[in-house]
């Protein structure tokens, strides 16, 4: 087996260790980023990019169908899946193929195989071509997650599919259950509704999309009863059944148990780091009760010359966050000062419509001992909104009462997704309400509705009236019933 | 709550003292007894052992800051309380995720002690975060600065690269701490105004102003500042004195005595302070009062590799001539080793400054504050003098008297010096003197 030393070697060639590799290379080190698949990991390859690809087809179709209601006439659309999901390869391999000349042209040496730590300080990989033993005196592991399997669920690619199955677009089912009403089950389930099938979403908790805003929540769910898809919460997926005519998926709701008939199951309850294989205990690095990787606020694990990044360094399991920690051990490792102390880690999810926050919710931010104060502004009295025919959901921002602080926002609506990144800055930069109702914003745009969020929680909304915050003066009433 | 060190009384009279060197850092574990840091004060350093069992959690003051006392140095966790605050308090927010079956993939993490979520999320309400941009934070890490204790002078107090460079700069550069944390301790005096940030080479030798030095700097500032310096010279033919010196130094040689010059100067000091008492005095400038004092304490200025000391002669005015030489060769002593006690330190209302071989003509010798008058005592030299109309050889001193202008009127001070320079000239004066 041929020896070979580095500076340093990245293990996984995601988001974060990509990234990583990348900055490392900048920095003057000589990096190693080992692969065992493609690269760019999950997310270029059957998450966040592929998924978006369809989305926005899926959109397209969506607007085709609702464009008469402005005048619009055409056929009824069909969708040519081989063309379509030749375009999301199309997408998927431009990115990876970026990623590789990205590598390359920073002197990044790829080693594609499977990575097992043999020492601190060594791992041996083994691959198609060959087998090395790769020494460093530091090591990114940035493996990821995977999905979280169900009993009675197995994954076959044909019949039950995961997210990596889903995206590849094998068929337009007639009838798609989604097990996990998560961000992922949404995303996707929403595509497919919007290609044409019929969609029920199977979830467990009492709520679909837990951990966002409820309120924000509701605006999601009138879209899907709009589109009349089935959400099914509070209900528990037990197991399936196939017979000549298809599958009926089990599952038991306040102790009753109904069949769901269909002909596609798409499973997505979560992911779970991944670990597996790389003989993190043998080097001795310290894994957390649910499997995580415990890290220091330098991404350095129990042992020093091994760092850990990404989905298997712990919550929020997001591709960004991947990155940002992919550079701070990377210029950690360069001998920088670098260490997490991000303010604001948005997430977006990019259901109908889309979802996005960042920083602290009302609760959170009460739990922390500030007290909030809030400030909406529905898409429904945003000119461009109402322009775009987008007008469902609403940007809601918290800050404090005592400071004027700006807290968090989040923001149901048409592009939430980009309209989060001036939250995100804003919060960074430790903006003030003020802040933000004081910035000129262009007319007419949806960032608008951030601008009038933060003035409503001043009190000063210019395009909603003030109603809930302020007592209103008597004289003020015939307005505000107006 | 972790238990708090505090800075114990030290010496009477001592009511700050600057930190010299921390023996730990934050996440130390500590027995009791374990010596945790050297403090300086005006009067000696001291070592100030840890009175529990424990593990750092917080050193509250930087090396070279002035901490006061009866005010916590530093946090200790004691066992069984680190468990305690490892409390999950993540800042983070909790991102939207898909519904775990299994509660796989949810749930913060605890973070590990390193974090600084650690330390916070455990009620009391939020501690307010400096407010600094990403490019600020990095930049405060890179140079070592601690956010927090930055004042910052952007809108609504967020803190500003230059606010960051600053810092950095008086905690280099000046003879000030950095201004008062944003927690709430008491603000220290406001930092004069604020010296302009000196362009440094990547070749410089860099040196803190720290312990003795910066004593000394802050000591002559304040005497520069304050007194208003006023250096009268004149020349004294000290032939006679160095004919008695002599024949003494014989004497004295044979009671393990070495004389010098000193005892004699010193003499003469004495016995013109007690012909001009205004000469003999404290100023306090807080309550705007001159103390004549009755006693004799001469403070004797002596070099050491650290920098300038200035140990004390007590009671100069009741020591024979053979005590004074015998104390001031023992001062000399001790204070070369670096043994100097305390209770040889302070105290003293007039000074004595010789640079010995290195002596000079003349010079404009610094008052030590809030004393109001400072003798030097330069190099002897033969040199041609008019003696009745003749020029003869003589060996010749000049002595420098720096003065309080504002408390010893010239006059008083040009008397003062003659008075001095009779007795060192007929040395036969002082025996009248001599105790």
């Amino acid at each position: 087996m041929e020896t070979r030393s580095f500076d340093a070697v990245v293990v996984g060639a995601g988001p974060g260790g990509y990234v990583a590799a990348i900055r490392l290379a900048q920095l003057g080190k000589k990096a190693a980023l080992v692969e065992k698949e493609s690269l760019g990991g999950v997310c270029l390859n059957w998450g966040c990019i592929p998924s978006k690809a369809l989305i926005a087809a899926a959109n397209l179709v969506d607007e085709i169908r609702g464009a008469a209601d402005r005048g619009i006439l055409t056929e009824p659309p069909r969708v040519d899946v081989e063309k379509l999901r030749a375009f999301k390869d199309q997408v998927v391999k431009k990115l990876v193929g970026g990623v590789g000349t990205l590598e390359k042209g920073n002197g990044v040496e790829v080693v594609r195989g499977t990575a097992r730590f043999v020492a601190p300080n060594a791992v041996e990989v083994k691959g198609e071509k060959g087998e090395w033993r790769l020494e460093a005196p530091a090591f990114i592991v940035a493996t990821g997650a995977r999905t979280i399997q169900i009993p009675g669920f197995e994954i076959d690619g044909k019949d039950v599919w995961s997210a990596r199955e889903a995206v590849d677009l094998p068929e337009i089912p007639k009838h798609l259950v989604v097990i996990g009403g998560g961000i992922i089950g949404l995303e996707l389930g929403t595509v497919y509704a919007k290609l044409g099938s019929k969609l029920t979403v199977v979830e467990a908790l009492p709520q679909i999309l837990t951990g966002v805003d409820p309120e924000a929540v509701r605006v999601v769910q009138k879209n899907l009863r709009q589109r009349e898809a089935t959400v099914l919460v509070s209900a528990k997926a037990k197991g399936l059944s196939r017979d000549g005519n298809g599958l009926t998926v089990k599952i038991e709701i306040d102790g009753k148990e109904q069949g769901i008939a269909c002909d596609k199951v798409l499973v997505a309850v979560g992911m779970r780091p991944d670990a597996s294989g790389l003989g993190l205990d043998a080097a001795g690095v310290k894994l957390g009760p649910k499997g995580y990787v415990e890290v220091n606020e330098r991404y350095q694990t129990s042992v020093p010359s091994i760092y850990c990044i990404g989905d298997l360094s712990g919550p929020p399991l997001l591709a960004h966050k991947a990155s940002k920690e992919g550079e701070i051990a990377a210029e950690v490792i360069a001998g920088h000062k670098s260490l997490r102390d991000w303010v604001a880690m948005p997430a977006a999810v990019f259901t109908d419509p889309e979802v996005a926050t960042v920083g602290l919710s009302e609760e959170e931010a009460r739990a922390k001992g500030y007290e909030p104060v809030v400030g909406k502004f529905g898409f429904g009295a945003l000119g461009r909104a109402i322009a775009i025919d987008h007008t469902d959901g609403f940007v809601k921002v918290v800050g404090d009462k005592a400071s004027g602080l700006l807290l968090g926002a989040t923001i149901v609506g048409p592009e939430a997704s980009d309209l989060i990144a001036e939250a995100a800055l804003a919060l960074e930069m430790g903006a003030y309400l003020e802040d933000v109702a004081l910035t000129v914003h262009a007319h007419p745009t949806l960032p608008e509705g951030f601008m009038e969020a933060c003035k409503a929680a001043l009190g000063e909304a210019i395009h909603a009236l003030n109603r809930p915050e302020r007592p209103r003066k008597p004289e003020a009433r015939p307005a505000a019933r107006a | 709550m972790p238990y708090q060190l505090i800075l114990p009384d030290i010496g009477e009279g001592v009511v700050e003292a600057e930190i010299q060197q921390w023996f730990v850092k934050p996440g130390d574990a500590v027995r009791e007894d374990q010596p945790i840091v050297e403090v300086m004060t005006d009067k000696a350093t001291v070592t100030i052992p840890s009175p529990r069992q424990g593990r750092v959690a917080r050193l509250l003051w930087k090396e070279g800051e002035l901490a006061k006392v009866h005010e916590p140095l530093l946090e200790l966790e004691l066992e069984g309380e680190a468990a305690a605050r490892d409390v999950p308090g993540s800042r983070e927010v909790a991102p939207p995720r898909p519904s775990p079956r299994d509660g796989e993939g949810d749930a913060p993490r605890a973070p590990l002690p390193l974090s600084r979520e650690a330390g916070e999320g455990q009620g009391g309400g939020p501690r307010p975060r400096a407010l600094a941009a990403p490019a600020v934070r990095a930049l405060a890490r890179q140079l070592g600065v601690d956010l927090q204790a930055v004042p910052g002078t952007g809108p609504g107090g967020r803190v500003t690269k230059e606010d960051v460079n600053g810092t950095r700069n008086l905690v280099n550069g000046a003879a000030h701490p950095p201004a008062s944390t944003r927690s709430g301790a008491p603000a220290p005096l406001p930092p004069s105004p604020q010296p302009p940030a000196i362009s440094s080479a990547a070749e410089d030798e860099v040196i803190p102003l720290r312990g003795l030095r910066r004593r000394i700097a802050e000591h002559m500032a304040i005497s520069k500042h304050s007194a208003a310096h006023f250096t009268f010279v004149e020349q004294v033919d000290v032939t006679e004195l160095t004919r008695v010196k002599e024949r003494i130094a014989a004497a004295a040689r044979e009671q393990g005595v070495k004389i010098t010059f000193l005892p004699f100067i010193v003499k003469a000091a004495v016995a013109a302070l007690k012909k001009h008492p205004s000469l003999n005095a404290v100023i306090d400038e807080a309550r705007q009062e001159i103390h004549r004092k009755k006693t004799f304490h001469l403070g004797i200025a002596s070099s050491t590799e650290q920098g300038l000391v200035v140990p004390v002669v007590r009671d100069a005015d009741r020591r024979s001539l053979l005590d004074l030489a015998r104390e001031i060769e023992r001062l000399g002593a001790d204070t070369k080793a670096g043994k100097v006690r305390r209770e040889d330190l302070g105290g003293s209302s007039f000074t004595i400054t010789s640079l010995g071989a290195l002596g000079g003509l003349f010079a404009t010798p610094i008052i030590n504050h809030p004393e109001v008058a400072i003798l030097g005592v330069h190099r002897i030299r033969p040199t041609p003098v008019v003696r009745d109309g003749q020029v003869v050889v003589r060996d010749v001193m000049h002595v420098s008297l720096s003065f309080d202008h504002r408390i010893v009127d010239g006059h008083a001070g040009a008397a003062f010096a003659y008075a001095l320079i009779g007795y060192l000239e007929d040395p036969n004066l002082l025996f009248m003197e001599l105790v």
